[in-house]
């Protein structure tokens, strides 16, 4: 299979506010299959958040790589990457529907193909019945479902998703990680995934990066051992999955611990 | 102490009676909330009618509420009477109409270019934020200068009122867009179009709604000021000369008037959010 992403040595600084420079990822790089989803894990500031918002086009300041691929400028009907964010962030001035549609409107496309396109994936995140509803009549998860749709209806050649379901609550976490794999299984995106939530990442994806605390870079990159269409629930029922879920644990608690002797040290 | 004794059966119409109490308690609270809120002002009235008709009040300046209820109706009775409150109430909602027109309209663009481009957020940011604590019936005099006594000025200082509070607060509410509305235009590469009509004006709408509900009280207030100063006509003239001439009566008259312009402002500000921010209730 081609590699659909292949990002070389990326790397990322900022400036803080006091005009201090801090170096957020010095050198990381990966590949990514079609169809394929690759968590990045890493304590929080590893670059992990860079990382994606270099991928969504919301961080144009970087060196290094991102070959896509596919070169997009003749297709407009599609977009390069759409983003499912953390926090709520429908509109909520427009119905689910609109909210939606509006995820298209950097695209060329004609009226009947949107529509078509919208109806699809209502559909698919199971939100058909309430395409007139408002968000703020619609409970924390099937907003964020909105947010889903909204990214799958531009068919992106990346689909990227910064911590989706971090702000939802524990129960409709688990509900949600078999939705995302249900509609993920019927599309077969390109996924990133960023999260700090292990037992998520090794219940959603194909491969797992684990990012050194700052400045990131690639501390270890492994498969899930898991067939890629099994769901959640069942991927959790296997030995396997608390073995792999205590050695990356123990890779990510090695970088955090580092940071907090780093920050205290003087 | 046992546990046995904290832990004694109770009867299931325990619960029951507990429930259609504290509902029987719920009305009762509402009931005798109401009554207050209607009562405390009867008392006040009542409490005027006595002190004046007691002598405890000088009756010149505060003749009793029905003294005051026959004159008003004895005055709203005749056809000369009713055309001169018409008249008076047509002038200042005329004043009102244009100033407020002008000054949301100027407002609201100003306040979204402001937001919009940078260059004239820094030129004129610090300027508008200098004036805005100005009382802006201090500078009256130089509208009159400017625009002659009449409709005018008096327009002119509704206009500028209507305008520092619109824009200053259109301005705030388009530039503190919440971050993430900027991270869904910028990452689904919305077109500009789409990003100010679809995005960030709905997004500023709720500080853009406050900023025109602001202003129609500010016009109130500076429209009845300016016709104490220098109109002829207006509610704010008909009060000042009815206090002229002491006659109370008229006087308080006048006021009602300002307080029924005020309760229809307030009317009006409720229905645009409804309509324009529906997303936005509480």
């Amino acid at each position: 299979m081609s590699p659909s992403l292949r990002m070389s040595h990326l790397r990322k600084s900022y400036l803080t506010k006091e005009s201090a420079v801090v170096r957020a990822i010095s050198d990381l790089s990966f590949e990514l299959n079609a169809g394929e989803r690759l968590a990045i894990l890493g304590p929080s500031g590893c670059g992990k958040t860079s990382c994606l918002r270099i991928l969504a086009g919301l961080d144009e300041h970087y060196s290094g790589v991102i070959d896509w691929g596919i070169n997009l400028s003749q297709d407009a009907s599609r977009l390069r990457s759409a983003t499912v964010f953390q926090g709520d962030s429908t509109l909520p001035w427009m119905n689910v529907e609109q909210n939606i549609a509006i995820g298209m409107s950097g695209l060329t496309l004609d009226t009947a193909s949107k529509r078509k396109r919208v109806e699809k994936y209502l559909d698919l995140v199971g939100l058909r019945d309430f395409a007139r509803v408002f968000p703020h009549e619609l409970s924390g998860g099937m907003r964020q479902r909105v947010a889903i749709a909204r990214a799958l209806v531009t068919e992106p050649l990346l689909l990227l998703m910064d911590e989706p379901l971090a702000a939802l609550d524990a129960q409709t976490r688990l509900v949600m990680q078999t939705e995302l794999h249900r509609i993920w299984a019927q599309t077969r995106s390109t996924v990133v995934y960023v999260t700090h939530d292990v037992d998520e990442a090794l219940s959603l994806c194909d491969r797992l990066l684990v990012m050194t605390a700052r400045p990131g870079q690639e501390k270890a990159m492994m498969g899930a051992a898991f067939d890629r269409v099994m769901e959640p629930l069942e991927r959790r029922s296997l030995p396997i999955f608390g073995q792999m879920q205590a050695k990356i644990w123990g890779l990510v608690a090695e970088e955090v611990g580092q940071k907090l002797t780093r920050e205290s040290a003087p | 102490m046992s546990h046995v004794e904290a832990l004694a059966p109770r009867p299931a119409a325990d619960d029951e009676a507990y429930v259609a109490k504290t509902l029987r308690m719920r009305r009762l609270l509402s009931i005798r909330n109401l009554l207050l809120g209607i009562g405390f002002p009867i008392a006040l009235l009542l409490a005027w009618e006595v002190a004046a008709n007691f002598n405890l009040i000088d009756k010149r300046f505060f003749p009793s509420p029905s003294t005051i209820g026959a004159s008003i109706s004895a005055f709203l009775s005749t056809q000369s009477g009713r055309d001169l409150l018409a008249g008076h109430i047509n002038a200042t909602l005329l004043r009102i109409g244009i100033g407020y027109g002008i000054g949301a309209t100027a407002g609201v663009l100003l306040g979204v270019i402001m937001g919009l481009h940078g260059p004239t957020r820094a030129a004129i940011a610090p300027t508008l934020y200098a004036i805005f604590p100005l009382p802006k019936i201090a500078i009256y005099p130089l509208m009159i200068v400017i625009f002659g006594l009449g409709d005018a000025s008096s327009s002119a200082l509704v206009t500028l009122g209507v305008f520092f509070m619109t824009c200053i607060n259109t301005f705030s509410g388009v530039r503190y867009v919440d971050a993430i509305y900027h991270d869904v235009v910028n990452a689904f590469r919305f077109p500009p179009f789409v990003r100010w009509l679809r995005v960030f004006i709905p997004a500023a709408m709720p500080a853009i709604v406050t900023g025109l509900r602001l202003g129609l009280g500010q016009a109130l207030v500076l429209v009845v000021s300016a016709e104490f100063v220098s109109a002829d006509t207006g509610i704010g003239r008909f009060i000042w000369d009815s206090w002229q001439v002491l006659n109370v009566p008229r006087m308080f008259m006048g006021l009602a008037v300002v307080l029924a312009f005020a309760g229809i402002a307030a009317s009006v500000g409720n229905f645009a959010e409804k309509k324009l921010i529906p997303w936005n209730r509480r």
